[in-house]
């Protein structure tokens, strides 16, 4: 993700150079090329230090103990017993984990590009001069100030097959109820449903401000030339959106691999095994069954999947910009 | 692009919509508005929901009956679980939990993002990358030795226990180094050539540029904070110590006993609406401030 | 937003970030402070931790108010519980934070017990309180090793109707547990319940995937167990539990109960809701459903024994009281324990609170409830016939993991994805690869 940072700025068109105020020192902004020289050297330690001691005490040391954890068989509390790499053979043959991990890839697949795909068509027609245009944006953010536990809460009281509004709506129109997440046929489209709409304000707002980014003589120009609305879109908005999009998957990502507290309150992984995902079986594992062991090697899966995951998402970005 | 975040002033840009050619399809706008306020509103409905349901007396919120509003709505699901349970106390720890921590962390990821963005020193690389693979972690598997952590340091039990882990943010460190990226090096090599030394310069020249960016670091970090559940849940200890998120869990699942649905829709509300108020008041502002992040 | 930007950006802000950084100085060094000087010279401090139940937390204070009367320079803090127990309590163990006392559930207590994590109370509970428990009860705590916990108070399942429903079917309701209705005459009235309410036959009470465990009496009400003999093999593919299974399949299979109403889904006490809103004529569920109905339905519903087949059972509701190795005084932690399980305070407890009581020797009269003196009688009965085997199933220490398993599985069977036979014999499996771990 880290070089994926200095990419964010790159792929900028230099036509876009609008600002009368920058020089030639503005655009270079990788960090301090002509300044260097003058500068104390204590001074970025002594800014990036607060950061760099919060990270070392409250999430290098936790990690490493939990890298050395994954080593170890915890059944019981207190001391481990080094184990090899033991709980990572385990992994290999362990149908609860397929299962997960396929239920995780479902689950990803479903809400990351909805999510995505939506908050972007909200973001293009919010960016126009609606009526009302500034209490609609609130509205559509509104669900992300929920937390995951109460989203759960509502959401299943609203998903009650037998008294939740959801269906006592539909019938009240004369259609049957559905099951939600009564069935393993519709519990994760239920979730999916769920986690999308806790997110589509978030991803609204991001590109909001990126379309926002974009100077309005390119469009009008590209209007001038003849393009269409959809050409406009596809060729003008669609690119210069493109490192947006890059971060909003890797977030987006991010959160569904770590999305708990809303299927752990919803489903509980259930009905039967169809909405146990990978994260859950973390927790199960480390909580439920008490294997700390287990659950770190399960984690540092989890990790490794994130990491690929980025590094072929970048090198696909690369690849992209070396066509363009 | 690289030019546009330079300046922070995307209220300047002329709004693309204000030409002829959009006044013309005015129709088709108001389709448009028509059509995603209907969204909206299905968007909207689960938290109007909520609220509903917390006004709703037991019986009609369980009937299969569809309404929209109740037939008698009543207080009595808050009134009750105020009687019954310290809900200020806990409105009042996740406000002070909230705010304190924001405003640290803003100033933690503020310091950290201009010296990952403005400055070349050993070891920079390697840290902004080891940052940024800290979000990938899942909690779940940190928990126990984070708390080790913080019960060997003495703070558990106190507010600080919450605080200070969640001061180091990577999403705020990451939005701060992208929109510092966006600062002129003149701007700062002016300053410097003028004898301002690093403390200086970044306080008198560099912040006072930052203003759109701390006001998207504290709505999400506020955000966040209040809506925190997991780290707090372990930390805290007493009802009267919990924040509100952790006091509904101590009403949901709860395995000896079920707490009446009223109460937990009335406490649900309590949590989400002073982040809605906050929100609605802020989201101009926000949206804005997003716009000069540079997170694109 | 300009102006805004400006606000920011003025002599003001620096100031207010110096100030704050002072601040927080201030506050750490406080904070460091308070830490140390924690805990007030020469006071015994102890922390109880129970379920986040008003009425609870009032009377645990209010005894243990009395006990600091009587030991002076001691002092007790009664604290709550978060619903993700096991999470908050082996983190809490972990840093050697967790309360002196914890309420926990006989379901949850197998593992503590066994790893070391709770206090052997042997000899500081007096040897008479043995007599007054039965022997199920007893065995909560007490394990090969020692005493880790009294049971305190209990609940259990018996049978709640809808008067109007039961007088239209025209049938007796049982008056002894002799007479409690056997399978196939409850789903026959619950057939009938269905075609009155229009809706279902009768609802369950679980309340969400940790109690998928209150299914289990039905295995023993048919002659099963849920692990063998030795309390340890896995036994749910006997033709007993088999059967079993078969019957709970059934419920979901004919409509009789609605899909919602499972251990798993999440929603509350989804099978009591559906009661009080006359959805179903019949609810098998456990006392705390009494607020809900007297609320909701008041003097329309009665109560009758839990089901029954070949043999009888009924949940294992409850919670024991249990001392932690985080205990920086254990022993007097282990006379609160006592005295909070005393008769007179078992009684004053359970009256405050309409549990039931753990000790033998107490009826519903001695204990005087407010309400309902009959309906809590017919669950105090009803306790005698909760099985030792599944006391010691559920108490031991690879309960927790195995509920998990009796919940997937279960879910499985009652959807229909699996056959009974199946369920049987995949979970099983499923529950010796947790036990041969």
């Amino acid at each position: 993700m880290s070089p994926h940072g200095e990419t964010l700025t790159v792929p900028g068109t230099p036509t876009v150079v609008t600002d009368p105020g920058s020089g030639p020192a503005a655009r270079s902004t990788s960090a301090g090329t002509t300044t260097r020289r003058r500068r104390a050297r204590w001074a970025p330690y002594l800014f990036v230090g607060p950061a760099g001691l919060l990270f070392l005490a409250f999430s290098l040391v936790p990690i490493v103990i939990a890298v050395a954890l994954s080593f170890q068989d915890t059944a019981t509390l207190g001391d481990g017993a080094w184990v090899g790499a033991d709980n990572y053979r385990t992994m290999l043959s362990d149908p609860l984990l397929r299962t997960a991990l396929l239920n995780t890839l479902v689950f990803t697949v479903g809400t990351v590009p909805t999510a995505m795909a939506i908050g972007l068509a909200l973001a293009v027609a919010l960016n126009r001069p609606l009526p009302g245009r500034g209490l609609l944006r609130a509205l559509f953010f509104v669900p992300m100030v929920a937390a995951g536990v109460v989203v759960g809460v509502i959401m299943s009281w609203i998903f009650n097959p037998d008294y939740g509004v959801a269906n006592n709506a539909l019938r009240a129109v004369g259609l049957d109820g559905l099951p939600w997440l009564t069935s393993p046929r519709t519990a994760m489209m239920t979730l999916v449903l769920v986690v999308v709409w806790t997110r589509i304000g978030f991803c609204m707002v991001i590109y909001l401000g990126a379309l926002q980014s974009i100077p309005s003589e390119l469009r009008e120009a590209a209007a001038i030339d003849g393009a269409s609305r959809w050409q406009r879109f596809r060729r003008l908005t669609v690119p210069m959106l493109a490192p947006t999009t890059s971060i909003l998957l890797i977030l987006n990502v991010v959160f569904s691999l770590q999305a708990f507290d809303v299927i752990y309150v919803m489903t509980g992984g259930g009905p039967g095994f169809s909405t146990t995902v990978l994260i859950q079986y973390v927790f199960r594992s480390a909580f439920g069954d008490a294997r700390m062991g287990y659950a770190a090697a399960l984690g540092l899966l989890l990790v490794l999947i994130l990491l690929v995951f980025t590094l072929l998402r970048q090198r696909a970005t690369k690849k992209a910009e070396e066509l363009l | 692009m690289t030019a546009t975040t330079l300046r922070p002033a995307p209220s300047t840009t002329p709004q693309p919509g204000r030409s002829p050619r959009a006044r013309r399809s005015s129709r088709r706008r108001w389709l448009l508005t028509a059509g995603l306020t209907a969204v909206a509103i299905l968007v909207v409905f689960p938290l109007y929901w909520m609220i509903v349901s917390a006004l709703t007396p037991g019986g009609q919120s369980q009937s299969s009956e569809f309404y929209l509003w109740p037939d008698a709505p009543t207080t009595g699901n808050f009134t009750e679980v105020f009687a019954t349970q310290p809900v200020w106390r806990w409105l009042g720890n996740s406000f002070l939990v909230a705010t304190v921590g924001t405003a640290l962390s803003v100033c933690v990821s503020l310091g950290a993002g201009y010296a990952l963005a403005k400055y070349r020193f050993r070891g920079r690389g390697l840290l902004y990358a080891l940052f940024l693979v800290t979000i990938m972690i899942p909690i779940q598997v940190t928990l126990v030795p984070a708390f080790l952590v913080v019960a060997r340091l003495g703070l558990v039990d106190s507010p600080w226990a919450v605080i200070l882990p969640t001061l180091f943010d990577v999403v705020g460190i990451f939005i701060a180094r992208q929109f510092m990226l966006g600062v002129p090096d003149a701007l700062i090599e002016a300053a410097r050539l003028d004898g301002a030394g690093e403390l200086r310069t970044f306080f008198r020249v560099v912040l006072p540029s930052c203003g759109p960016l701390v006001g998207v670091l504290v709505i999400l970090g506020f955000m966040n904070r209040w809506n925190d559940f997991l780290w707090p849940l372990v930390v805290l200890q007493g009802n009267e110590s919990l924040t509100v998120p952790v006091g509904l869990s101590t009403l949901t699942t709860n395995p000896a006993f079920s707490s009446p649905w009223g109460a937990v829709m009335a406490v649900a509300t309590v949590a989400v609406v002073p982040l809605l108020v906050v929100f609605l008041v802020f989201q101009r502002t926000f949206v804005q401030g997003i716009a000069s992040t540079g997170i694109k | 937003m300009p102006t805004h930007a400006a606000e920011i950006g003025s002599p003001a802000v620096r100031s207010l970030s110096r100030r704050s950084f002072l601040a927080v100085a201030g506050i750490s060094v406080a904070g460091a402070l308070a830490a140390c000087s924690g805990a007030p010279t020469g006071t015994k401090h102890l922390r109880l931790s129970s379920w986040n139940i008003p009425l609870d937390l009032e009377t645990y204070q209010a005894l243990a108010d009395e006990f600091v009367a009587a030991h002076p320079g001691t002092s007790v803090a009664v604290e709550v519980t978060t619903g993700q127990f096991h999470q908050w309590f082996i983190t809490r163990l972990a840093a050697d934070l967790a309360p002196d006392i914890i309420r926990i559930t006989p379901q949850q207590i197998g593992r503590y017990a066994a790893n070391g994590s709770l206090v052997d109370l042997t000899g500081a509970v007096p040897a008479e309180y043995q007599d007054d428990w039965s022997e199920p009860f007893w065995a909560i705590g007490a394990k090969a090793d020692g005493l880790f916990g009294v049971f305190q108070h209990t609940d259990n399942f018996i049978t709640y109707y809808d008067k109007r429903v039961i007088e239209q079917i025209g049938v007796d309701v049982p008056q002894t547990l002799d007479e409690a209705w056997r399978w196939d005459e409850f789903l026959e009235i619950a057939r009938e319940a269905q075609r009155i309410t229009g809706r279902y036959g009768f609802g369950y009470g679980w309340s969400g995937p940790e109690t998928a465990y209150r299914w289990m009496p039905l295995v023993y009400q048919n002659g099963g167990a849920f692990l063998g003999e030795d309390g340890e093999t896995p036994s749910m593919d006997t033709d007993a539990a088999v059967g079993a299974l078969d019957f709970g399949r059934r419920w979901y299979a004919d409509g009789l109960v609605s899909p919602a109403n499972m251990s798993k889904s999440g929603g509350g006490a989804v099978g009591r809701d559906l009661f009080t809103t006359g959805q179903t004529g019949l609810l098998l569920d456990n006392p705390e459903a009494i607020a809900a109905l007297d609320e909701a339905r008041p003097g329309e519903w009665g109560t009758t024994y839990m089901i029954r087949n070949g043999g009888e059972a009924s949940d294992l509701g409850g919670n024991a009281l249990a001392v932690t190795r985080s205990s920086k005084h254990p022993e007097l932690a282990a006379e609160l324990v006592a005295f909070l399980t005393s008769r007179t305070n078992v009684a004053e407890f359970c009256r405050q609170g309409n549990w039931l009581p753990a000790r033998s020797s107490l009826d519903a009269a001695d204990i005087g409830y407010e309400r309902h003196e009959a309906t809590m009688q017919q669950f105090i009965d009803q306790a005698a016939t909760i099985p030792l085997s599944m006391v010691r199933a559920q108490s031991g220490p690879y309960f927790s993991s195995l509920n998990s398993v009796f919940a997937d599985y279960l879910d499985l069977c009652f959807l229909g994805e699996l056959t009974a036979a199946e369920c049987g014999a995949q979970m099983t499996e499923a529950m010796r690869s947790v036990t041969t771990r």
